[in-house]
């Protein structure tokens, strides 16, 4: 799920009145709870809307500046309500790792190499993650930060924007 | 040569898989001289985009990697490490060989209708920066037969045997000039690489996403899109949107 379908979902959450939504995939759990109901949790799903849409609104040159913000943010949600805050609270604390280019994404080194990485996988600093060829130019893309793949934005061998988030790493 | 770093670092390899692959090694560990040039005498595991492989006979032709760090660039600009490299094989050729060469977007190096040079380049990045830059160039120099490739040799255009130690010392030349030219500015760049461009301007076939038509090559812009004009229109391609028919 890209950041723009989980806007979505969050705008339809707020608009059908629905309390709670969770939405499970392979390895990706999203839940978004309405203000309406209880006002314990009011905060946390304040927070969804709050961390996901600020990400990509920060712009590409400074990764560091992102944990930065979450970090500012994460205290806030583990304070008032713990066990309700908790799933929000992780992925506020997630990086994406974007496109510095316009190209084609490729997770493997070669076709009939394996993938630089996986979801689960701890990658380090300096690792190449993917590769984004640019008019026949390879690029190796680099981690910013040591974490864990939470998620693969883009699927192998197709198109991506410039900034466009290839994943999520967990830098916990 | 006549240098002021590049090739100044030398690794000789008699047998090698890839001299880019040797290259990536390199730049992943510390401390590794911009400028370093990585020679195979034999490249077994040579390969093109994709692992497009070529047959290379050993010690006859120019298979060199080399090592460069384009802080000056952004990660918008990577086009320009083509642009640069094709110049400086171009020149290389013209400048030492007599031969007349034309760059076939996006960085093939072709003498008539035929290819007598190759570069596959790499980079690394971190988040918006340059790390490194590996320019892997392969010539065909000394070698004589192609077999099923449209390819030629500066042997097979010039009926004279080459000395590969001379060529290699006017690359690394005719690199870091082009080099240290991109360094201050991107225009004569744009506009010399635009000027050497095979088909610029002639009306040819080629074949776009599989149909067949004729175009005019009219520029190729500076993220490396290659625009042509045909009967039907303005036609703005990427790299495998169109291919060369002959």
């Amino acid at each position: 799920m890209n950041l723009t379908e989980i806007q979505d979902l969050i705008k339809f959450v707020a608009k059908s009145g629905v309390t709670e939504v969770e939405i499970e995939q392979n390895d990706f759990k999203i839940t978004i709870k309405s203000q309406s109901k209880t006002p314990a949790r009011k905060k946390g799903a304040q927070d969804v809307e709050a961390h996901y849409v600020q990400v990509p609104v920060q712009g590409m040159p400074q990764p560091v500046q992102m944990p930065q913000v979450a970090a500012a943010h994460a205290p806030a949600p583990a304070a008032p309500a713990a066990p309700a805050a908790e799933a929000p609270a992780e992925s506020n604390n997630y990086i994406e790792v974007k496109s510095p280019m316009i190209g084609t994404f490729y997770r493997r080194p070669s076709p009939d190499k394996d993938n630089f990485c996986e979801v689960g996988d701890t990658i380090k600093k300096g690792e190449v993650i993917c590769i984004i060829e640019a008019m026949k130019l390879f690029n190796e893309i680099e981690a910013e930060v040591t974490g864990k793949i939470v998620k693969v934005l883009v699927d192998d061998n197709s198109p991506i924007e410039y900034d466009q988030p290839l994943f999520l790493v967990d830098p916990s | 040569m006549n240098t002021l770093f590049v090739g100044h670092k030398l690794i000789r390899l008699e047998s090698v898989d890839s001299t880019n692959k040797y290259a990536a090694k390199l730049v992943s560990l510390p401390d590794w001289v911009e400028g370093t040039a990585i020679v195979a005498e034999e490249q077994h595991g040579g390969k093109g985009r994709h692992d497009r492989t070529w047959d290379s006979e050993p010690g006859k032709n120019l298979t060199v990697s080399f090592l460069f760090k384009p802080h000056f660039l952004n990660s918008q600009q990577t086009f320009l490490l083509q642009k640069f490299s094709a110049l400086a094989v171009a020149d290389t050729l013209k400048n030492f060989t007599g031969t007349q060469p034309r760059i076939k977007w996006p960085n093939d190096i072709y003498v008539g209708s035929k290819k007598i040079a190759g570069i596959l380049n790499g980079t690394s990045f971190q988040g918006d920066s340059f790390k490194s830059a590996i320019i892997g160039i392969g010539v065909n120099v000394n070698q004589t037969f192609f077999g099923r490739y449209n390819a030629t040799s500066l042997k097979n255009e010039r009926a004279q045997d080459f000395d590969l130690e001379e060529l290699f010392g006017r690359l690394c030349e005719m690199l870091e000039k082009r080099y240290l030219q991109l360094k201050r500015s991107d225009k004569v760049i744009q506009r010399d690489y635009h000027d050497q461009l095979f088909g610029l301007g002639e009306v040819r076939m080629y074949s776009f996403r599989g149909t067949k038509k004729e175009a005019v090559l009219q520029r190729v812009d500076e993220e490396g899109n290659a625009h042509f004009l045909t009967s039907s229109g303005a036609v703005n391609c990427a790299i495998d949107d169109v291919t060369w028919i002959w």
